[in-house]
């Protein structure tokens, strides 16, 4: 199988004033040389604690802070993010509908009843109805908003989809719905996926392999299975018992 | 309870706010006397049937000169908050979206501005640029700037670094597009609110300046000058003073209290 991403040695840090006027720069290294790649189609878990860097994997990957080293994707490939918070990530004051045809108008399509009809097939296809195009996103439950928001990342035409913490602010039974939805579209569409969770639950599950970051430093790495019964680093281990 | 109440405030609101455009604009249909016409034999005719207002020192209708004054008066006030809002967006937009060095001195400005009283910076407008009805909307605008400001650039850094924003930045869409699309439609509840308080204060800060002498110009009605040429016959003729008062005092209400029903 071809890599569809390639990160090597990737470092980002943060500056931050202290002490207002006469204060200092301080620097906090987030990242500390990570090296990882997804394959094509390939779901990859990414797990850690809050803190540990995650996001910011996603960010540097979709060049939204800087960072050294290198992220190659392979040409003319697409990423796409779905946020943690469905109501952050949709904005208020605009019907479901109107979202959806943002983001194919901002994709290139020019036709407005294109549009139309694009949007209606994308509310189908991430399991909505018509009339939730009529919608505002403070109308919809978490899950159908994240819903939404699948279907909006969706539009650009990705073959990687970015998810940060997709399911965490959802209840235990909506997670398992959008987990399924997101096997079966990257079934459909040929994704690859790079998952991102502190719940080393819901990973199991969902992902072809795992990573485990620690303060900026990937502490393991193979498939679920073999993570589990045989974890190498210590921190893993302590991960699992918490369980 | 408490909605009951601000269902109340809206409705009282709403009503005195259409009570007077239907006053200042029907009035200006009706056949009355023109504003500025001289009648010695009226000279502070008590209110009638014929002057329901009554006449002022000059003999002049005081119904036809406070329907003339809330017209002027309601216009420079719209004229005020248009200026202020427009610009106002626009600063407070750049500010708030971009930050950094834009941010710095422009807010710097605005707050050297934000320091002065708005009436005392619009008395400093109209001494350069003379006193006269578009100097004072000018003056009035320019003085209402900065709160507008401060309003829209407040929002726009609670909402730039919003999930949607980042989406739409992800999907490819320009600064200006998520500014005029994305950001700015959630802005409009709070702005809508500031719009109605500002018209307020433009009301009484045209007031006060016409009060002062330095507003519309006469022999022009205005419910500020009025009142302060009222002063001098207040026992003579309490309705010159009264029905002018009323109308800024309605105007304002009328907006204060529909600001208030619309507030969280």
């Amino acid at each position: 199988m071809n890599e569809i991403l390639t990160v090597n040695d990737l470092k980002v840090q943060f500056n931050s004033r202290v002490g207002g006027l006469f204060g200092h720069t301080v620097t906090k290294e987030v990242l500390k040389g990570i090296s990882f790649n997804i394959k094509e189609g390939e779901i990859l878990g990414l797990v850690g604690e809050s803190g540990s860097g995650k996001s910011t994997i996603a960010k540097a990957v979709l060049d939204l802070v800087p960072y050294t080293g290198q992220i190659t994707m392979n040409d003319g490939i697409r990423a796409s993010m779905i946020f943690q918070d469905p109501k952050g990530s949709l904005n208020p004051s605009k019907k479901v509908g109107s979202l959806l045809e943002e983001a194919l108008y901002l994709s290139g399509e020019k036709d407005k009843d294109k549009r139309h009809d694009k949007a209606l097939e994308m509310i189908l296809t991430v399991g909505l109805r018509e009339e939730h195009l009529n919608r505002y996103p403070g109308e919809l439950s978490g899950g159908q908003r994240q819903r939404v928001c699948i279907g909006m990342a969706l539009i650009p035409g990705p073959r990687l989809l970015i998810a940060d913490e997709p399911v965490s602010a959802l209840d235990v039974t909506i997670q398992a719905q959008i987990l399924e939805l997101l096997k079966n579209l990257q079934h459909t569409f040929g994704l690859s996926i790079l998952f991102i969770s502190h719940d080393l639950r819901v990973v199991y599950n969902f992902c072809d392999r795992l990573i485990i970051l620690k303060s900026g430093i990937i502490v393991e790495e193979g498939v679920p299975a073999q993570v589990y019964s045989n974890p190498k680093a210590d921190y893993t281990k302590e991960l699992l018992s918490s369980i | 309870m408490k909605t009951n109440k601000k269902n109340f405030n809206f409705i009282l609101g709403i009503g005195i706010i259409i009570f007077m455009v239907l006053f200042v604009f029907l009035g200006r249909i009706l056949p009355l006397r023109d504003a500025n016409a001289i009648d010695a034999t009226l000279k502070f005719a008590p209110p009638s049937l014929k002057h329901p207002f009554g006449c002022d020192n000059f003999g002049r209708e005081i119904l036809s000169r406070v329907i003339q004054g809330s017209f002027s008066t309601f216009c420079i006030a719209l004229g005020t908050v248009f200026i202020g809002t427009f610009f106002g967006i626009i600063i407070g937009a750049l500010t708030g979206y971009f930050g950094g060095l834009v941010d710095e001195i422009l807010m710097r400005i605005n707050d050297a501005i934000f320091a002065f009283p708005s009436i005392l910076l619009a008395l400093l407008f109209i001494s350069l640029l003379g006193p006269g009805t578009y100097q004072v909307v000018i003056a009035l605008g320019i003085a209402f700037i900065p709160s507008f400001a401060r309003i829209v650039r407040g929002e726009f850094l609670k909402n730039r670094n919003m999930d949607y924003v980042k989406c739409a930045k992800l999907l490819g869409a320009s600064d200006l597009r998520i500014m005029v699309i994305h950001i700015l439609p959630n802005t409009l509840k709070v702005l809508l609110n500031s719009v109605l308080i500002g018209f307020n204060n433009a009301v009484l800060a045209e007031a006060s300046m016409s009060f002062l002498g330095i507003g519309v110009q006469p022999p022009d009605p205005s419910l500020g000058r009025m009142l302060s040429e009222a002063q001098g016959f207040l026992f003579k003729a309490p309705n010159y003073a009264l029905f002018p008062g009323l109308a800024i005092i309605l105007m304002v209400l009328g907006f204060g209290l529909l600001s208030d029903s619309f507030e969280k």
